[in-house]
């Protein structure tokens, strides 16, 4: 019998970056596979990468292109490199990440895209607050800005399309785009529909408070 | 690295930056000096800033051309300066690109008078400029209809007002895409073209997010981030499409054009001090 193919593929991400995108049915299964590379990939380092950054179905390298050519390498050479190593799904531990709880004010003078949202999906907003409270969110990723987790995966009775263009967003403001939410950990540009607010400190003693693989928990605040 | 001078009067936005916008012209100022390349200069926006030196130095200017003096002289790009103590750098208009570049190094000589040495780096590859941008397609290149792709490089685009180290937003008639449908958020990079919904461009620049979600129609080839980073609002962008090869080739002759200057400078420097 043969293995199943490993399903991933490899674009590139301009001329000196480029990235393998896992396409596991599962979006958590792949998730588990970028974090298990990546964290195979920091152990053991290869020539002229400059740094590696895990995405939802994604790990990206950055590749150092003045040391390569001055070398007389190339990006396929680099990238072959990582395709010697990425052959078949590796088994992953499930992740003993922390659970954090944070409360949010879904109040419509705090979120200026909640009202929007409501008439965009057809819910009450008591329904709208059960939904986006009831899952136990996994961090997919960190990035975009220092402290923002990436969370997944939203119902999707309240799945709310990015906004055409990125706009001007304050702190603590917590936003879904398609079938992911997150809070800006600080002022931003930013294309998500903002459906709430909270204080929660996601930099504490200017380290980020979550981590990948972490879980979140939603819940309403008194207002 | 100590800074050997005083800022009289801050320019907008200065900064010691580990990630300039115009690489090129960072390296291009430390090769004249005899510099490593990537050793860090003060970037600088128009109105710049007015600095006084506070020890003798060597410098040079690379980038934009914002009408140098030093005291009454003036003071040419990409040429070796010699400033004396308590002398006063400042900029008088911006004739030419949106950043400029200043990098300073220790003098083997000392000399009395403000003076401008005499060689300079030999700068065919500015003076030469492909007016074009290259780049390489992006993931969601086919997102865009095929009317939209020949349009992309057809038509001319103007950088507007909203352009900052952060990244570039576009002027330009919409591109069409296949669909609007959400994409999950991936790593992006200094360069990347996003699409956003409205059919508008905007490009990722030193300063960029780490992530984003917008489409990724194509990114700007290393060599070309220079060019690019010197257009001012309102000057015009057109995209040509090129291959990894022609843009690591393309890269590596600019690497090694910078070495040339250095190692040029590095005698002429060695000769004058004799």
């Amino acid at each position: 019998m043969t293995e199943p193919a490993f399903p991933y593929r490899i674009f590139p991400l301009g001329d000196a970056a480029f990235s393998i995108e896992f396409q596991q049915a599962s979006l958590l299964e792949a998730n588990e596979q970028v974090h298990f590379f990546q964290a195979y990939f920091s152990q053991h380092p290869i020539p002229f990468i400059r740094s590696l950054v895990p995405a939802y179905r994604t790990l990206s390298f950055h590749v150092d292109l003045k040391a390569l050519v001055l070398s007389n390498c190339c990006l396929s050479d680099v990238i072959q490199h990582v395709q010697q190593v990425v052959v078949k799904p590796q088994s992953t531990s499930p992740a003993d990440g922390k659970i954090h709880r944070i409360p949010v004010r879904y109040d419509f003078d705090v979120a200026p895209d909640l009202a929007w949202a409501l008439t965009q999906t057809g819910l009450s907003l008591a329904e709208f607050i059960f939904l986006h409270t009831k899952p136990l969110y996994r961090v997919f990723m960190l990035g975009f800005l220092p402290g923002f987790g990436y969370l997944g995966e939203v119902d999707s009775r309240i799945h709310l399309p990015r906004k055409p263009s990125p706009q001007a967003v304050k702190a603590g403001h917590v936003g879904i785009a398609g079938n992911q939410t997150g809070v800006y950990p600080g002022d931003s540009p930013g294309g998500w529909q903002l459906i709430g607010h909270t204080d929660f400190p996601f930099i504490h003693h200017g380290i980020p408070v979550l981590r990948a693989g972490d879980s979140v928990q939603f819940y309403a605040a008194e207002s | 690295m100590i800074i050997p001078y005083q800022i009289l009067q801050a320019g907008l936005l200065d900064s010691h930056t580990e990630k300039p916008m115009d690489s090129f012209s960072c390296s291009l100022a430390n090769a004249v000096l005899g510099s490593p390349l990537d050793q860090t200069c003060l970037e600088m926006h128009f109105p710049a800033a007015k600095i006084e030196w506070e020890s003798d130095r060597l410098f040079c200017l690379s980038g934009a051309d914002f009408t140098a003096r030093l005291n009454d002289l003036s003071i040419p790009l990409h040429r070796p300066i010699w400033a004396p103590k308590g002398s006063i750098l400042s900029f008088q208009a911006p004739v030419k690109g949106a950043r400029a570049y200043l990098a300073t190094a220790e003098s083997p000589f000392s000399i009395q008078e403000a003076r401008i040495l005499p060689w300079s780096a030999n700068i065919a590859w500015e003076k030469s400029p492909c007016p074009l941008i290259h780049v390489v397609p992006g993931r969601d290149w086919e997102r865009l209809t095929s009317r939209a792709q020949q349009q992309f490089f057809s038509q001319i685009h103007l950088l507007s007002h909203e352009a900052n180290r952060m990244g570039f937003r576009l002027d330009h008639p919409a591109l069409e895409t296949r669909t609007n449908e959400d994409i999950l958020s991936t790593a992006a990079s200094f360069g990347t073209v996003q699409l956003t919904h409205w059919g508008k461009l905007i490009i990722l620049m030193a300063d960029h997010q780490l992530t984003g979600g917008y489409p990724m129609i194509a990114h700007v080839i290393s060599a070309d981030l220079p060019k690019l980073a010197q257009k001012r609002p309102g000057e015009p962008i057109q995209f040509n499409l090129c291959d990894q090869d022609t843009a690591e080739n393309l890269w590596k002759a600019q690497q090694n054009h910078l070495q040339q200057i250095r190692s040029a400078s590095l005698l002429k420097l060695r000769s004058y001090a004799n």
